[in-house]
């Protein structure tokens, strides 16, 4: 019938589309709430009588170029399970490289304060935090792939899941950047 | 072949409680509504005595509810009791009767699907939902009670100054909870959709309910999360006091209350169309059926859905016209909610095309489906005066917006459920409605709820407040007591009236007439299998053949419809014509 009516609408197992759809889907609205923070942030922004950059840029930095590292670390990795290859050491770098980079986003806020010494902090935590935590989410959606990822070649499942997780790393990689260059930077 | 039944579930838990199936998650969905609606209509209950009698101690129950006051409800307790009507009956009695429960239900059997595309998501998304709606109901008696900044929870009420209870801050927990649960929903709901759909179900040929349910999820997905940012950094400032909304709570810088409202309403409008899409849907399926006649203009009642959707997610700005927007930006938003009037017209029309010359059947669900076009069209065109800027300073935070927004959601959704829950009932629990019952309680629900809800169009204009104590305690307001008290009056019958409705739904589910599987002589393709269906709904995935309404169509001899299941005769060309036979739809 039409182009878009189903192929194999009887099969009980999820297929590879369905989930990318699924996924997809997820990622649209987690990307509105990440618009709807930066949206509250540039209203807030434009009222303040002052602006000062309020964080250390250089350990930021160096936070952005490490979660860069482990989107390119989990591409590595997914092209090799795609080949049939063994895509731990990879796999595992992605997740340490994530792990930095929370620890490195947690000594930023060392260095800005409690929520309350200011508006423009308080900001800062708001969109970093909830990155924040999207990450750690996504940290756990690797741990939970890895296990069946170690096996060479892996199953067709193993792999929809480190698929799956690789496009939640990376999108989060993206909102970071948006996020770095709009709080560090502009 | 599959065996049908070779991943069922055997253990109560599995079965019942923690169930990834779609037909008992839709069942607990529809159970949480209805207790969340009797809580909420007891609220409003109250609210009507507080107004119709103002300070007088409430009968019978007053004197346990409220022992501070000898019976008689405080200012205080008054802006609890509708702060938690409007967010229970939104939040927790709408969206999950008509968006858990029927969208569940109806999605998957509607489009041949086996179940939903991700089964145990779906059973989260219903958890996510209990604990919500425990953390709102537990939010009653921690101390200094729920919440009390309305239900649209504007800051700075809703910041701690004004508001320091703890209700308020597990209000806002509930909500964004909720949010989730609902997220959930909706990206199941959406990939269902697109990816499970029979062989020869293309979006054209889907039930119209299926078109509501969808578009009512994509503004889920695109929506949720813009208030619970609004959410969170409500939290943040009552709990770590961060005065994102506040303006100067902290030396140096200036929060801004007006941006809570902004996120509030760019996704509560949309909120609005996420309630009454799917009672659209449901209503224009159920004209069509209990008419005998395809739907008028199908595909342009869908596209105008679609149209809907797309243009109410930019006209968020009708509700905050008296904040001080510019002129301009005003002006903008209200030509853009007068151009929705278009579409929605098209709808409704397209529903009276539909109705125009049918064979009605005036089965329990018809007369509530008919109900919902009327108070559908009260709704639309009271929403013409508080989308014009002229009207709405003056109507603005009457009367007159309650009594509107109730007759497009309490009326319109309420109606629009209660038409779902007859229609389907046999098919989710095998056992038929007493129709003598549901007349009953259909007409001591319509004649009330019209009391109810036309006399706030009336004190509105007025000049009543919404939202006051005592409003009648102002001289120029006394003469509207009298009003108030009939309305008071009418709660109450429309209140004992959902007591016969309690009645028929426990005494059909024991001692009910047996279902049979298509009671209705409907078409579309829950009415193909069992009632109630088999675990994984189909014994075998049906093929579509024809569009969603194929009733008394010219040729049709023995019955007057046709299901989407039924292949299309092979035309040979050697046979005569088949004679056209006297419809009551004459061509």
């Amino acid at each position: 019938m039409t182009a878009l009516a189903t192929g194999a609408p009887d099969s009980r197992e999820l297929d590879d589309a369905t989930a990318l759809v699924g996924m997809s889907l997820f990622l649209g609205s987690a990307a509105v709430l990440f618009g709807s923070l930066l949206m509250s942030y540039a209203m807030l922004r434009t009222q303040q009588p002052s602006w000062s950059a309020p964080a250390p840029l250089a350990l930021a930095t160096v936070n952005t170029l490490a979660l860069a590292c482990s989107s390119v670390a989990l591409a590595l990795a997914e092209r090799r399970a795609r080949e049939g290859a063994r895509a731990a050491a990879p796999l595992a770098l992605t997740m340490a490289l994530g792990l930095a980079f929370l620890a490195g986003q947690l000594g930023v806020w060392r260095n800005l304060g409690a929520p309350a010494a200011g508006l423009l902090r308080s900001v800062f935590i708001l969109l970093a935090g909830s990155h924040a935590a999207h990450l750690a989410a996504a940290i756990a959606a690797l741990a939970w792939a890895f296990p069946a990822v170690r096996q060479a070649p892996c199953s067709a499942a193993a792999l929809r899941r480190l698929r799956l997780s690789a496009m939640f790393w990376h999108f989060l990689g993206a909102a970071w950047a948006a996020l770095f260059v709009t709080l560090f930077l502009l | 072949m599959h065996e049908t039944q070779e991943h069922h579930p055997t253990g109560f838990l599995s079965r019942v409680v923690f169930s990834r199936d779609h037909k008992v998650i839709a069942k607990q969905f529809l159970f949480l509504g209805l207790l969340f609606l009797g809580l909420g209509g007891s609220l409003a209950l109250l609210i009507r005595w507080q107004l119709a009698f103002p300070g007088k101690a409430v009968p019978i129950v007053g004197a346990f509810l409220f022992k501070g006051t000898a019976g008689a409800i405080s200012p205080e307790g008054y802006t609890m009791l509708f702060t938690m009507h409007g967010t229970i009956m939104i939040f927790f009695a709408i969206t999950p009767m008509l968006v858990g429960a029927f969208g569940n239900y109806t999605i998957p059997l509607m489009i041949g699907a086996r179940d939903m595309a991700f089964p145990l998501l779906n059973m989260f998304s219903f958890w996510m939902a209990a604990v919500s709606g425990a953390v709102l109901t537990a939010s009653f008696f921690v101390d200094g009670g729920a919440a009390t900044a309305g239900w649209t929870a504007y800051p700075p009420l809703s910041s701690p100054g004004p508001t320091p209870g703890l209700g308020q801050t597990m209000w806002a927990l509930s909500l964004f909870l909720g949010g989730v649960s609902t997220l959930m929903g909706a990206i199941n709901y959406v990939t269902t959709i697109l990816m499970l759909r029979a062989p020869g179900m293309g979006l054209f040929q889907m039930p119209l309910t299926v078109w509501g349910m969808g578009l009512a999820a994509v503004l889920n997905a695109v929506f949720v999360p813009v208030i619970a940012a609004a959410l969170l950094m409500l939290m943040l400032d009552r709990v770590a006091h961060t005065g994102y909304f506040v303006s100067g709570s902290q030396p140096g810088s200036a929060g801004d209350p007006l941006l809570y409202q902004h996120l509030f309403w760019i996704f509560g409008h949309p909120e609005v169309y996420i309630l009454i899409l799917p009672a659209w849907g449901i209503v224009s399926d159920l004209l069509a059926i209990f008419s005998r006649k395809p739907a008028f203009g199908y595909k342009a009642t869908a596209l105008s859905m679609t149209t809907i959707v797309v243009m109410s997610t930019v006209v968020y700005g009708h509700h905050m016209f008296t904040v001080g927007l510019s002129p301009t930006l005003g002006k903008a938003f209200m030509s853009l909610t007068m151009l929705i009037s278009m579409p929605s017209s098209v709808l409704f029309l397209n529903w009276l095309g539909t109705i125009w010359r049918g064979s009605i059947r005036l089965e329990p669900p018809m007369l509530f489906a008919l109900a919902v076009v009327f108070v559908f069209g009260m709704g639309g065109l009271t929403g013409l005066y508080l989308g014009a800027i002229t009207t709405d300073i003056y109507l603005h935070d009457t009367a007159f917006v309650v009594g509107h927004f109730h007759y497009t959601l309490a009326a319109s959704v309420l109606l629009g459920s209660l038409a779902a829950i007859y229609f389907w009932f046999p098919k989710m629990f095998g056992r038929m409605l007493s129709a003598e019952l549901a007349r009953v309680h259909f007409w001591f629900t319509f004649l009330p709820l019209n009391l109810v809800f036309f006399p706030m169009l009336v004190e509105g204009y007025g000049g009543m407040p919404r939202r006051l104590y005592e409003p009648t305690a102002y001289r120029f307001l006394a003469q509207f007591l009298p009003l108030n008290q009939l309305i008071g009056f009418s709660a109450v019958v429309l209140g004992l009236a959902q007591v016969v409705f309690a009645v028929n739904v426990v005494y059909s589910l024991a001692r009910g007439q047996t279902a049979p599987a298509n009671p209705w002589e409907a078409t579309t393709l829950e009415w193909l299998t069992a009632s109630p269906p088999p675990h994984e709904n189909f014994q075998e995935i049906p093929v579509v053949h024809r569009g969603p309404h194929e009733h008394s169509l010219p040729g049709m001899t023995e019955r007057d419809w046709l299901g989407q299941w039924e292949p299309k005769e092979p035309s040979t060309p050697s046979d005569p014509a088949p004679a056209p036979i006297p419809s009551p739809v004459a061509a």
